[in-house]
């Protein structure tokens, strides 16, 4: 196992990751499933109606009661985790320092670096849980699909799945996302800086249809906060997109970014998806923590950019 | 080397290069350019940011302009090429009494009549007929040696046009009547000028007599030129009679001869006259050689040692330079010689053509003294006096050079090679067409930023 994502996995140990929702028919696993069976955990009695199984009355109680009760539980189901990593080139940001892979709490952490950690982080949660994980990963050498699998070794083939890939492009998500199977869990862990519409149609699309959808929402501290020196500032993914910045354009810039965010977090809720934004430089157990739990620290919660904040 | 006609053009360039320069380190430039995914967030606006560095950017373009402007400025400055050696003309002025003494004059200078180096001698010019007696040129003025030393100064560049500087010398007579005008054109030459003058036999300086004796020749009982003598002689020293048998360096024999004009000259011939002083003042006003005028006139002033005697003056012979050489020693007032002293130091004749009318009291004024004491000097005392020390000792300074010379005369000099001004043009356009090259160059790198990207070839299962 990489040492870059030893600590995290350490942390995350004994952390599980309920399903949002009931799942649909699928194999036993550890979620719920919207299936009400005979084995199981007991939930509930229901009176006998015609059609019902007989062997599934609850004698005892037919004695006691002289009424006929058939004894209902729940299901549980596995769920497919697929997680999607956007590898962008405006994932690329910041610069990468010396080494291509930073540490991905560090300092100078790129989004890529952020990305590649929660998509390990939850990729190791959901395989604790016994579901299946794959990933699809769009970066600059294309889009590599790693099927999802249950066996040992898993969290490991990701891992080495996104050690060898590298950001860069401009490669659109949503029609790598329309590949995917609807009735699974789907994390996109992107800057949302590409297709956002298309994506948000998809989204919208696969929720309806049952699947559940996370969106992590990564932001680099540095896009927050630029520096003073006047630049030209351009966008690596539309070079033709360059402005000049300095310290008298701060504020109208970041009035814009955080209304973006606050939109696209609007929107995803919206489409029924779990929204959560995390910015480099932040725990990263803590942001997969507040993942499965449903909540990020501080996400969704637009100029807030400090980490530690929130729930 | 390379020598410049005009330096003004470079100067002007080298200013030119100094502002380039300085707006190297004072240039606008663009920003740096920050990748930034979010630059789409960034409201559109003009940001000036001037930046200072203490070092000059863009150092191939400047070395690219400086060196454009330099070319260019040096072109335009007419170009020579100056040879390593540096040759040394020699112009030398000298007095036409030095003709006779021209093997001494050319060992006393120091150069060959050969070519190399190049020397050119200037005669001071002056009345042809005149000869060394005469007071024009050098023996007048000591100054007409500069203007014939620039003349000659002109030729010699002008046939040498590869000369580096040049070198003065003047031969100056052995006596000058001024040197007003060496004074006050001797600043106009640039450089050292080394003075020779002829040994002055020094009879007039030398002469110790403190008595005229005088004789009166052909003079009649109430000659008032015999009785202005009588007059104002005791305060010059004169007394009547001869000097006596024994030689006596204390007094100077004066003959005055008054007869007629052919009479008169023909008597400083007679065997037993040994005067050192001849006066011939024919009683006609005409002194044997000279030129009778048509009409006898009278002149207002007459001018002598200095002095100017007015009075009315008569005169009916007009001298004739033609007839032998003669230093003037008393004028009209209109500039004409009024007396004319033939002869050498130690022995001359004094012609005069002063016609006093019978009865006028001109010779009897207190004036006429100075007339008087001009007749009866010692010989060749109004030729000049010897050529100042200070004059000779001038020979500060170093050779002038020829630059200055061409500076202050009209001289064609012609830009050689003819090629060179062309060719540095020419690699001054050349700079400016590679410095436009390299600032494409440089502005289309400077755009071709950001990371390398690719498109994505499809997709890859992971194995």
């Amino acid at each position: 196992m990489s040492t870059r994502h030893g600590a995290l996995l350490d942390a995350l140990r004994g952390v599980r990751w309920p399903a949002r929702r009931a799942v649909g028919a699928a194999l036993p696993g550890a979620h719920r499933s919207r299936q009400r069976g005979t084995s199981g955990e007991f939930t509930e009695y229901r009176l006998y109606r015609q059609g019902d199984d007989p062997r599934q009355l609850d004698w005892k109680l037919l004695a006691r009661s002289d009424r006929a009760f058939v004894r209902l539980t729940d299901d549980r189901a596995l769920v497919t985790t697929w997680l999607v990593v956007d590898g962008s080139a405006s994932m690329a940001f910041p610069a990468p320092r010396a080494a291509p892979h930073g540490a991905p709490d560090g300092e100078h952490a790129t989004k890529w670096d952020v990305a590649c950690a929660l998509a390990v982080g939850l990729g190791a949660v959901a395989h604790a849980s016994g579901d299946p994980v794959g990933a699809l990963v769009l970066a600059s050498g294309g889009t590599r699909r790693f099927p999802p699998r249950t066996r040992r070794g898993t969290v490991h083939e990701l891992t080495r799945v996104l050690n060898e890939s590298a950001p860069g492009g401009t490669q659109p998500l949503a029609p790598a996302l329309e590949t995917l199977p609807v009735n699974c869990r789907t994390v996109v862990v992107s800057d949302l800086l590409g297709d956002l519409d298309a994506t948000l149609a998809w989204g919208a699309r696969t929720v309806a249809a049952g699947g559940m959808v996370e969106v992590v929402h990564v932001v680099a501290r540095e896009e927050l906060a630029l520096p003073d020196r006047a630049s030209l500032a351009r966008d690596p993914e539309t070079p033709s997109i360059e402005h000049i910045i300095d310290r008298g354009g701060h504020a109208r810039y970041r009035e814009a970014f955080d209304r973006f965010r606050a939109e696209a977090a609007r929107r995803w809720r919206a489409a029924g998806a779990g929204y959560h934004e995390v910015v480099t430089g932040e725990s990263l157990p803590r942001a997969v923590r507040a993942i499965v739990a449903g909540g990020a620290p501080g996400a969704g919660v637009p100029g807030n950019g400090a980490p530690g904040a929130g729930p | 080397m390379i020598g410049l006609l005009t330096p003004w053009p470079l100067l002007v360039a080298g200013t030119l290069s100094a502002v380039t320069v300085v707006l190297h380190l004072l240039s606008v430039r663009r920003p740096p350019v920050l990748s930034l995914p979010t630059a789409r967030f960034i409201a559109p606006r003009d940001v000036r940011a001037v930046s200072r560095s203490a070092r000059p950017t863009d150092l191939l373009l400047l070395l690219l302009r400086v060196l454009a402007l330099l070319l260019a400025g040096t072109a335009l400055s007419g170009p020579r090429w100056i040879p390593a050696s540096r040759p040394l003309g020699h112009v030398i002025v000298a007095d036409p009494s030095w003709r006779a003494d021209s093997a001494r004059l050319t060992l006393l200078a120091g150069v060959a009549t050969s070519d190399d180096p190049p020397v050119r001698i200037g005669w001071v010019r002056g009345d042809t007929a005149a000869g060394t007696g005469s007071t024009s040129g050098m023996r007048g003025e000591l100054g007409a040696a500069l203007p014939v030393a620039w003349r000659e100064a002109a030729l010699l560049l002008a046939a040498y046009p590869a000369t580096d500087s040049i070198a003065l010398q003047v031969f100056a007579p052995s006596r000058t009547a001024s040197v007003d005008g060496w004074d006050a054109w001797r600043a106009a030459w640039p450089g050292r000028v080394r003075m020779h003058a002829r040994m002055d036999s020094g009879a007039a300086a030398r002469d110790s007599t403190r008595t005229i004796a005088l004789r009166v020749t052909g003079a009649t009982g109430d000659d008032h030129v015999v009785a202005s003598l009588a007059l104002h002689g005791a305060s010059l020293g004169v007394r009547r009679g001869d000097a006596g048998t024994v030689p006596d360096p204390t007094v100077r024999t004066v003959l005055l001869q008054r007869g007629a004009s052919d009479g008169a000259r023909r008597g400083a011939d007679a065997p037993d006259a040994a005067p050192r002083v001849t006066i011939v003042w024919p009683v006609d006003g005409r002194p044997g050689g000279w030129q009778a005028r048509d009409r006898g006139d009278t002149a207002p002033a007459l001018v002598a040692s200095g002095r100017v005697l007015a009075g009315s003056w008569g005169r009916s012979a007009t001298w004739n330079p033609r007839s032998g050489p003669g230093t003037p020693i008393a004028w009209w007032n209109d500039g004409t010689p009024a007396v004319v002293e033939r002869g050498d130091d130690s022995r001359c004749t004094r012609e005069v053509g002063v016609l006093v009318p019978p009865g006028g009291d001109a010779l009897l004024a207190p004036s006429a003294r100075a007339l008087l004491a001009a007749l009866l000097a010692p010989c060749g005392a109004w030729r000049g006096a010897p050529v100042p020390a200070r004059v000779l000792a001038d020979s500060t300074g170093a050779a002038v050079p020829s630059a200055a010379v061409r500076a202050a005369l009209p001289i064609r000099s012609s830009v050689t090679p003819a090629w060179l001004p062309a060719a540095l043009l020419g690699a001054a356009l050349a700079l400016l067409l590679l410095e436009w090259l390299v600032r494409r160059t440089g502005a289309a790198a400077a755009d071709r930023t950001g990371t390398a990207n690719g498109a994505a070839p499809g997709v890859r299962n992971a194995a």
